[in-house]
């Protein structure tokens, strides 16, 4: 059940955009769910899950990476990604590192369905290599009452593990600037590892009040000066 | 952290016959357990009575070895569990089967008609399957058994053996999650010529340390080791590299050396459990020498094999152990207390003086043939490279043959010449014919290559557009693009398959195998 909030009450538009979304995987046969908690103010974000909260200060160009369970942290400096020059084909490194080069096939609009009173329709991105095969279907909400969807839609991307999927996918998003995601399945045939599905689903969406200091690295925590 | 299966180690099991009920399911239907399978549960409780003769003498302290879950996998598509304490779902117990009192769980989800025969062997390696309660994941040993087709009619009454030998190198690598801090990742590297001429002196240096009686003249071969691995690093590997090779040295090289140590324990007396009188294929280790032989032969066999990297960790690793353990016993402290390498304990015992270093590397002339060695390296090497830029530069219509859903490796009937980079296995003149089961492919005799261990690459060059690119014959279409009883023809090679699923685009045609065998 997706909650959106805010449609209830408007008067609480001006807080913060406040998303939790459940997650699981099955891989071997062994499911692991999560739930993700965000924040998102201005280009600043919170995250938990679990034990572990990422803050990020994009304004303080770092972020903190918080360990509740060991009450420790370690900071990282966000760095802008240069575009790496390719290097020289090394014969000492050929062929350990499999990187699949999909080529897309995208059905959109297809399939539809109700979810949470709202008629949802179906994205699917499917990826083929020689060697491996990706397919991922996403349910978008057409009408969402959210201004920026940017934030929700990175969630999503930045999810995907393969680069050329999550631009494919930002490229999709981009076509329907009122259309929300609300679940999205994956599933990835890798070479030799066994199969990998995942779920990722919008479990609330409100804009709220963020508690206090949440994007303030906590007081009481001990910072681990090696890790990175 | 994945066994090497050298293709002696393979093994066959069998007898008695069970047939448990599962819980939940109908009565009606028992499923039966395979006779083979019962021997190979003997044999591993088997082999958790050796380590208790054994493992103490092995390496100080190891006593865990009971503690940790076995994962089986058959060729049939059985799954086992033995002493899981959270099995996935699909696993059912296995009532009245217990090893060593432990419990059994069964998937039997994805079983096929194909029968298990002996001999069966396997290898694998350590993963984890499901979290603790407290959320800490489930280590275990995960093993792949097949019948050991090509076990010579003279060994066959060894494979029991054998497979008791490959358990407890796996159970010593989860002892070593005790004392052994993973710093680095794996070595993955193709050798170089000056890798391939060090390394290949390497190995032949150990093999004289281990046979020379003398041990002086053992010494100074040990010296040659540690100066031909150095010049080795310095000529060709990054310093990450150098301890991702000394790591994997001990991580494999430790666990192979578990193995030759039981077998030296085990000459001084040994009788086995009564039980096992029943598996044909268990000499119950009465000929060791037998079985030590092999461990030289494969260090030998890996010091001449300039295209390989991976699996000189064990051998030279193994023998860098036993050298340890015949001049510096206690030298187990080193390693797993103070975090040294094998190879740092040995130049700490031997240093190698710099006015010295010119001498040891005269007499490799005569001793390794050392001019002779280096020009067969930069042969070896160049062709390999020749063949890697002709197979990846071919254009035409793709086929790929996809192995993975039977977990088959895909070997070509006859040994073919070919060539290894990372995860490629390029065979220049073809593969020739393949026979997998009830599968059979003809006619691969093209520029081809393996990728990712389950995938057969083929490129038709002469292709032109529009060309329909295979016929199909098939007894019954499945469902969409499956079919049952196919036989498929390409212009270059010929598919029968007892189950295929096809996937057609424009780049490329992929024949994916669902079945070894023919379903009923």
């Amino acid at each position: 059940m997706i909650f959106f909030v805010f449609l209830l009450s408007p008067i609480i538009l001006l807080g913060e955009l406040h998303v939790i979304l459940e997650s699981s995987r099955i891989y071997r046969g062994i499911t692991r769910a999560n739930q993700s908690e965000y924040w998102f103010s201005g280009k600043n974000v919170y995250r938990k899950r679990g034990n572990a909260i990422t803050i990020t200060r994009k304004d303080l160009e770092l972020s903190w990476n918080i360990d509740l369970s060991t009450n420790t942290y370690w900071e990282e400096k966000i760095v802008k990604e240069k575009k790496l020059k390719k290097e020289k084909e090394d014969t000492r490194a050929l062929g350990f590192q499999y990187e699949p080069s999909f080529d897309w096939t995208i059905r959109e609009p297809g399939e539809k369905k109700e979810i949470d009173g709202s008629m949802c329709f179906a994205i699917t991105v499917e990826g083929d290599d020689d060697f491996a095969e990706s397919i991922t279907r996403i349910w978008l909400s057409p009408d969402s009452p959210l201004e920026d969807l940017r934030p929700i839609n990175d969630i999503l991307t930045n999810s995907m593990y393969n680069q050329g999927e999550s631009e494919i996918v930002q490229k999709i998003l981009k076509k329907y600037p009122k259309a929300q995601w609300v679940s999205c399945e994956h599933t990835i045939d890798n070479p030799i590892a066994p199969i990998i599905r995942s779920v990722i689903t919008l479990k609330k969406v409100e804009i709220a009040a963020a508690p206090a200091n949440i994007f303030d690295l906590p007081p009481g925590l001990e910072k681990e000066k090696n890790k990175k | 952290m994945k066994t090497k299966i050298p293709i002696f180690i393979f093994i066959c099991l069998f007898l008695g016959c069970f047939k448990p009920c599962f819980p939940g399911e109908s009565s009606q239907v028992p499923y039966t357990l395979p006779e083979p399978v019962i021997q190979v549960l003997k044999g591993l409780e088997e082999t958790y009575r050796i380590l208790d003769i054994t493992a103490g003498d092995v390496w100080p302290g190891w006593k865990d070895y009971r503690k940790y879950p076995f994962h089986y996998h058959f060729q049939n598509g059985l799954s086992i569990l033995v002493n899981h304490p959270k099995p996935p779902g699909g696993f059912e117990l296995a009532e009245g089967i217990t090893v060593d009192g432990k419990p059994v769980y069964i998937d039997s989800r994805e079983i096929s008609t194909l029968p298990l025969k002996s001999p069966l062997c396997g290898g694998g390696g350590i993963l984890s399957l499901g979290v603790t309660d407290d959320g800490k994941p489930i280590e275990l040993v995960d093993l792949h058994l097949e019948t050991a087709e090509n076990a010579k009619p003279g060994e066959l009454k060894f494979q029991s053996d054998r497979q008791i030998l490959i358990n407890i190198h796996e159970l010593f690598h989860l002892f070593q999650m005790e004392w052994l801090e993973r710093k680095f990742g794996a070595l993955t590297f193709n050798p170089t010529v000056d890798f391939s001429y060090y390394s290949g002196i390497e190995g032949l240096a150990l093999e004289k340390a281990y046979l020379e009686p003398d041990p002086a003249k053992a010494k100074e071969y040990i010296k040659d080791f540690l100066l031909a691995q150095e010049l080795k690093r310095k000529a060709t590997m990054t310093d990450l590299q150098a301890n991702q090779e000394s790591a994997d040295h001990i991580s494999e090289g430790t666990a192979m050396y578990s193995e030759v140590r039981t077998l030296e324990i085990l000459r001084k007396g040994y009788t086995p459990d009564p039980s096992m009188k029943t598996d044909p294929f268990f000499s119950g280790f009465s000929d060791i020498d037998f079985f030590l032989k092999r461990y030289q032969d494969t260090l030998r066999e890996s010091s001449k094999s300039i295209l390989e990297c991976l699996s000189k960790c064990y051998d030279y690793g193994c023998f860098e152990a036993l050298l340890l353990q015949r001049f510096f016993p206690g030298w187990q402290t080193a390693i797993a207390k103070v975090g040294l390498s094998m190879d740092q304990e040995l130049r700490k015992q031997l240093p190698i003086a710099p006015q010295e270093a010119d001498s040891i590397k005269k007499q490799w002339e005569t001793r390794y043939d050392a001019a002779g060695w280096r020009k067969k390296c930069t042969q070896e090497i160049g062709e390999r490279d020749r063949y890697y830029k002709s197979i990846t530069g071919r254009k035409g219509k793709t086929y790929i043959i996809n192995f993975k859903p039977i977990s088959e490796f895909a070997y070509p009937k006859e040994k073919k010449k070919s060539y290894q980079i990372g995860l490629i296995d390029i065979y220049p003149e073809g593969m020739g014919d393949l026979k997998i089961n009830d599968i059979e492919i003809t006619g691969l005799s093209v520029p081809m290559s393996k990728n990712e261990l389950y995938h057969l690459k083929i490129v038709d060059t002469k292709w032109k557009k529009g060309q329909k690119p295979y016929s199909l014959q098939y007894e019954k279409q499945l469902e969409g693009n499956i079919y049952a009883g196919a036989v498929i023809t390409t212009p270059i090679f010929t598919i029968k398959a007892p189950k295929v699923k096809i996937k057609e685009s424009a780049k490329r045609v992929k024949f994916i195998m669902l079945s070894r065998v023919k379903e009923n």
